[in-house]
This record gives C-alpha cells, sequence and structure tokens, in this order.
C-alpha cells in the first residue's frame, strides 16, 4: 500500500520505496550523518550482501499517516542532538517537497558513531 | 570587551590563548551584529530555524566556556571553544562551525602561540575534519566558504608572515566565495539570496580582523544605543517634520488626485475619504504648503499641527532616561493542581503579558525568528502543578516540536491545539475552560481559534513574486492567516489595505498588537485613522512588543 492522493482523473500512488529514495537523498547530504544501518545485525548483513539503496529507511504507513524510521551513524564530536534535528527536518522537507503529502513523524535512530577521523 | 591596544599599521606575528579569546569573542560580537541579515538569506522554510540566530548561539556558547579562562595556551583555549561550541551546537551550521573549532584545536593542541603557518594549519584542518562529516558535500554551501578561505590563507602566508594581512585576505575571499555560491547551489540562485552559513562565517572572521585593525565592533551596551537609535533616527537630516491632519469638506472631491498630490508632499500619507469628505494624514517639512493645498480643495476642519522632533525628543528622553519606570515583572497566573493549564509560545514581553492575562499558565519566549527547542516546551509543561496541559504553538513552525514535546512528557496528558498564529492562540485561551473534560475543552478551544482572521504587517527581507504580486526587498508586505496580499511602501497603508482584503466588514472586533519597532503615538495614530474607516467596529490596541512585525492584527 502506499500513499494515496485522490485526483480528478483517478488515483496517484506513491510507494513507500519512493518516499525512501526520497529520504535517502536527504540523508546523504545531512551534515553530521556518516553513514546508514540496519536495525538488527541481520539485516546489517542482509544490506550489505544485497547493496540495498535504502539502507537503514523505513517507510510506514500507520492510521493512514506516514511515518519514517532512519537508522544513522553519525559523527563522533558533532552534537547528535542538533544533528538528528537537523535529519528530521530534511528528510520531512524534502519528503513533503517531492511527495506533496505530510509527514507524520521522523524518527532518528543513532544506531552508532563514527569515531574515526585519523588524519590522512 | 576588554582591550588590548594594537597599533594598527603594525604586523602581528604570533597569536596566543589570550588573544585568540578576544578574537572569538570579537567575532562573535560581530556576529551578533550582522545575525539578522544572516536570517534573512534562508530558504528553506523549515523548522530549523535562521541560520544567524544558530550560528550566534553557538558560538555564544563557545565564548561562555572560555569566559573566565586566564589561559596564554591557544591550544587549551581553542579546546575550550571546541567544546563550547559542541555544546551550544544548533542547527546545521552550527554543527558546522563547531567541527571548525574542532579541528582548528586539533591542529594547534600542543602550541602556546601560532604563527602564519599555525593559523594556516588550523583552519586547514578545521576544514578537512568539517568536510569528514558528511556523506556528501554539498558545493555553494558554509563548507565551500570555509575551504576557500583556507585555501587563501595558504596562499597569502606564501608572501607573509602578519596574520593581519592573511586574515584580510581571508575575508576578502570569503565574501568572494559568499557571492559565488549562488552558481554553485540551485535553490540559492531560484531564491536569488547567497548562503546563509557561508555569511555567518565571513562575518565571524571580519569580526577578528576588525577587531585586530582596531575597528569598532559595538558590542553588548553600544549595540542596544545602536539599535535604538537607528529605529529613532530621524528620516532625514531636517528631522522628523510636522504631522499634519485635516479634514477637507466640499463637493466633487477627487480623493486619488488629492492622494497623489499629498503623497508628493511628504511622506507617511493616508488620504482617505469620499467626494465629500476627505481626512488627510501626512508628514511633512513645511505645514503651511499642505494647509494651503487642502485650503484650495475645499472647507478645512479639525486641523491638528503637531512637531514631530520634539515628540521625537519626548520619546527618547522617556525611553532613554535613567529613571524609566521598571514595569511589574510578568508573573504567571496561579494554576491549581488537576486543572487544565495552557502552555503557549509568544514573541515580546507585550504578548506574554497579554497571554499571562488571560490565564495562560506557562509562556514560553519565542516565535518567528526563535523557535523554542521541545525541550523548552516539556520544560514549561513539567513546571506546571498540573497533569492536564494544552499546548498553544501559535506558530507553524512551532507545531512540530509542540508535538514532539506532548509525545516526550510522562505522566501529564498533554494535547496540542495547532495555532499557527498569536491572534489564534489568544482566541484559543479564551475558550480554556480549567474544570472541564480535557479533549472536550482541547476541541472547544480548536473550534474557538478557527473564528479569527489574522494579519500580520512585516517588511519583506527580500525581492519576491508570490500570489501575483511583487515584491521588493525593504517593503512593507501584509499577510492574511500567512498569506501575502499587500504590498507597499508605506506602513499604514498597507494596514488598511490588508483590512480590506481580510474582509473585516462582517467582523465586529480589530485589534492591533503593535510590535517593538513601532511607537504607541504612531500606534495610535494609525488607530484613531481605523476608527474613522471603521465606525461600526471596536479598534482595540495593545502593546505586543514582538520583533521584526510591526503590526499583529487580529479580527473577529
Amino acid at each position: 500500500m502506499g500513499e494515496q492522493k485522490d485526483e480528478n482523473l483517478g488515483t496517484i500512488l506513491v510507494s513507500p520505496t519512493a518516499v525512501a529514495t526520497i529520504a535517502s537523498q536527504a540523508l546523504l547530504t545531512s551534515y553530521g550523518v556518516v553513514g546508514m544501518a540496519s536495525k538488527t545485525a541481520i539485516g546489517e548483513l542482509a544490506a550489505t550482501l544485497t547493496r540495498d539503496p535504502h539502507h537503514g529507511i523505513e517507510v510506514h504507513y500507520k492510521d493512514n499517516r506516514l511515518i519514517i524510521d532512519v537508522y544513522v551513524i553519525i559523527q563522533h564530536g558533532t552534537r547528535i542532538l542538533s544533528v538528528a534535528n537537523s535529519v528530521i527536518n530534511a528528510v520531512r522537507f524534502q519528503v513533503e517537497k517531492a511527495v506533496g503529502v505530510p509527514v507524520y513523524q521522523v524518527n532518528v535512530h543513532v544506531q552508532g558513531l563514527r569515531m574515526m577521523d585519523e588524519r590522512d | 570587551m576588554e582591550r588590548e591596544f594594537i597599533p594598527s599599521g603594525e604586523a602581528l606575528h604570533t597569536c596566543n590563548g589570550h588573544l585568540l579569546q578576544r578574537l572569538a569573542q570579537a567575532g562573535t560580537a560581530w556576529l551578533e551584529q550582522n545575525y539578522e541579515s544572516v536570517n534573512a538569506l534562508n530558504v528553506f522554510p523549515v523548522p530549523d530555524g535562521d541560520t544567524g540566530t544558530n550560528m550566534l548561539l553557538t558560538m555564544r556558547s563557545a565564548c561562555k566556556e572560555i569566559a573566565g579562562l586566564n589561559d596564554p595556551h591557544i591550544g587549551h583555549v581553542a579546546q575550550q571553544l571546541y567544546n563550547g561550541a559542541l555544546m551550544g551546537a544548533r542547527g546545521n551550521s552550527g554543527v558546522i562551525l563547531s567541527q571548525l573549532w574542532r579541528g582548528f584545536a586539533r591542529a594547534v593542541e600542543k602550541d602556546a602561540a601560532i604563527d602564519s603557518e599555525g593559523l594556516v594549519r588550523g583552519l586547514q584542518e578545521g576544514v578537512r575534519l568539517a568536510y569528514q562529516a558528511v556523506q556528501t558535500p554539498v558545493e555553494g554551501t558554509m563548507l565551500t566558504v570555509a575551504r576557500e578561505g583556507a585555501e587563501e590563507a595558504a596562499l597569502a602566508a606564501q608572501h607573509t608572515h602578519d596574520l593581519i594581512a592573511i586574515l584580510d585576505r581571508v575575508v576578502a575571499r570569503c565574501y568572494q566565495s559568499v557571492e559565488r555560491t549562488p552558481q554553485l547551489l540551485d535553490v540559492l540562485a531560484e531564491a536569488g539570496v547567497v548562503d546563509a552559513g557561508g555569511m555567518g562565517l565571513t562575518y565571524l572572521l571580519e569580526g577578528m580582523l576588525r577587531y585586530l585593525r582596531g575597528e569598532p565592533l559595538e558590542v553588548a551596551a553600544a549595540a542596544e544605543v545602536g539599535a535604538l537609535q537607528s529605529a529613532l533616527t530621524p528620516e532625514d537630516e531636517q528631522g522628523y517634520g510636522y504631522d499634519v491632519q485635516y479634514l477637507i469638506k466640499g463637493q466633487g472631491l477627487d480623493v486619488d488626485r488629492i492622494r497623489a498630490d499629498i503623497e508628493a508632499m511628504g511622506w507617511s500619507t493616508l488620504v482617505v475619504g469620499d467626494s465629500n469628505l476627505i481626512k488627510v494624514h501626512v508628514h511633512v517639512h513645511n505645514p503651511g504648503e499642505v494647509i494651503g493645498y487642502g485650503a484650495s480643495q475645499g472647507v478645512l476642519h479639525d486641523v491638528v499641527i503637531e512637531n514631530m522632533d520634539a515628540q521625537y525628543e519626548r520619546f527618547v528622553q522617556e525611553r532613554g532616561g535613567p529613571h524609566m519606570p521598571e514595569r511589574e515583572p510578568i508573573a504567571p497566573p496561579p494554576i491549581a493542581e488537576g486543572t487544565i493549564a495552557a502552555v503557549t509560545v509568544a514573541p515580546g514581553e507585550g504578548l506574554r503579558r497579554i497571554f499571562y492575562s488571560l490565564g495562560a499558565g506557562r509562556v514560553i519566549s519565542g516565535g518567528q525568528t526563535m523557535n523554542p527547542s521541545t525541550g523548552d516546551i516539556v520544560e514549561a509543561i513539567n513546571s506546571l502543578p498540573t497533569d492536564k496541559v494544552i499546548i498553544l504553538p501559535n506558530n507553524k513552525n512551532i507545531l512540530m516540536a509542540a508535538e514532539q514535546a506532548a509525545q516526550q512528557v510522562n505522566g501529564k496528558q498533554v494535547r496540542v491545539v495547532p495555532t499557527q498564529t498569536i491572534p489564534q492562540g489568544i482566541s484559543a485561551l479564551l475558550a480554556l475552560d480549567p474544570h472541564g473534560d480535557l479533549d472536550a475543552v482541547a476541541k472547544a478551544m480548536q473550534e474557538m481559534s478557527a473564528t479569527v482572521q489574522t494579519g500580520e504587517v512585516t517588511r519583506s527581507t527580500r525581492d519576491a513574486k508570490i500570489n501575483g504580486l511583487k515584491v521588493k526587498k525593504g517593503q512593507v508586505i501584509g499577510l492574511h492567516n500567512d498569506r501575502l496580499c499587500a504590498v507597499g511602501d508605506d506602513l499604514n497603508s498597507v494596514v488598511v489595505e490588508l483590512l480590506k482584503k481580510m474582509n473585516v466588514d462582517d467582523l465586529e472586533l480589530i485589534t492591533l498588537y503593535y510590535g517593538a519597532d513601532i511607537t504607541p503615538q504612531e500606534a495610535r495614530t494609525l488607530a484613531e485613522h481605523l476608527m474613522e474607516l471603521y465606525p461600526n467596529h471596536e479598534i482595540e490596541l495593545r502593546e505586543g512588543g514582538q520583533a521584526h512585525y510591526y503590526y499583529i492584527i487580529s479580527a473577529e
């Protein structure tokens, strides 16, 4: 099932995959986010094997409301709260701009921190 | 700020911890002078808040960390700056700024003082770390400006070891880099702005340069006086002139022609009426000319001429004088346990006072440019001695934080009534029954808030074309329920136009909340005109004290 919009001439369906694609673009340019992660270790393995482009992004509709969960790795030494807030804003803004449906929730799950920032 | 004398024109070859401390403070002070122009560059209507404010708050947090420090070791001071910036980082720009400080601190951690080579190393390491914290760096942003600035420092250091000369070239390059950001990033070009974060960074560096050159930064106390003076500066060197008002009675009066003629004689013109009676209000330097013109058109009545220079002086004395009467502090009303209390958000002291007088439990300071965080709202909810709370965000940018806060509070029932404007919030508050059923009360408040029309009058921060209206930067604009519907150069005319578009004819009460930039006298003059325009309406005037918005208007 996807988000529905009723138009005069028919119905437009936006699939969760499409929403996830937009969300992943927003995450790629989100400052402080250095990677995506899966919810579980098995998921992480599967994602590595399949090279899932929507790795770390889950889109669901609950009571007809759009909820996006993102699982991210954040750069150590940044303020995690600020980075996460910016992620929420960026994902919500980009999805709403592209799809035109309101995003009910964006949940950011910080799955890890990247400590490494070795000198080249 | 304590200031060490640095002879102008002399070269500076090293920088220690003490100097870095003052440079950071100087940069922050200069950012403070300019953050509003940075805010004006915002492109995305995201509730991230404003870039200038975010950067300023981040730098303030950094400066707080080094405030009491008396350490000549630059490595230690830089580390503290980073710690402060990290803890206070707000928004994307703040996080990037903290990474620049982080790299700088790492590069100089073992140095007691740095020379030109150390400066270059610090800037370059800052840029390197800042680029590391994002998967796909976007060019045309603050990152680009920081990188090009650091490149320039390296180039300049090949020719000179004078830190001032190097910083001078860095700032100049940053300005060029900022100018170029729209070429690199389409969203900036579409909006007709340059990158806000890059601009903020440039101001920060420029503040440091100004300090080194002994140029003024107009910090703290001076800034306040400056703001007051600029708000009160006469419109030209001839002073404020005279406020002239009169009625023309006659037959077959041509309102449009008379308005055009009067407009040519002065400013703040308001000419309204019909072919038999016209009300004229205008500010001029030569009242005789306007009076003579009026008398040539018909019979003059109720002529009022006021010397506005004298008014201005009186106003300055009252406002800026040392004996300014202290107003009673704003006190929240007592809230009984078990009753329903409202938490709301409002900019400006006047509006906060109004909300409290209407029974709000907590009023959080905030609004268009300063969005309170979820944490601020949670804190306000928890501070109330009751477990039933209704949040009125009064701004669509705060809605999300309010909803998050409602979810985060444990052990209390919290509802959000999604008011988007101050008038909606005030109307909703009138329907608050502290002893009712929480959901029923929330519903009643929601319905009540829908009955009010909101008008807002502010100044456009950039050129734009919206709803078929062309707006130039600096023009006065009127918004009806967030929709642009009136544009003009004269404040009062825009208010009149806005009220027309708001269709207030069928309504009864118009309330004007005047902002911090409006004097009580100006507001009264406008209210009097509105009384004449809308003789069957009740017109109320309240001090709102909000920044940026000259007037917030509610009509119901």
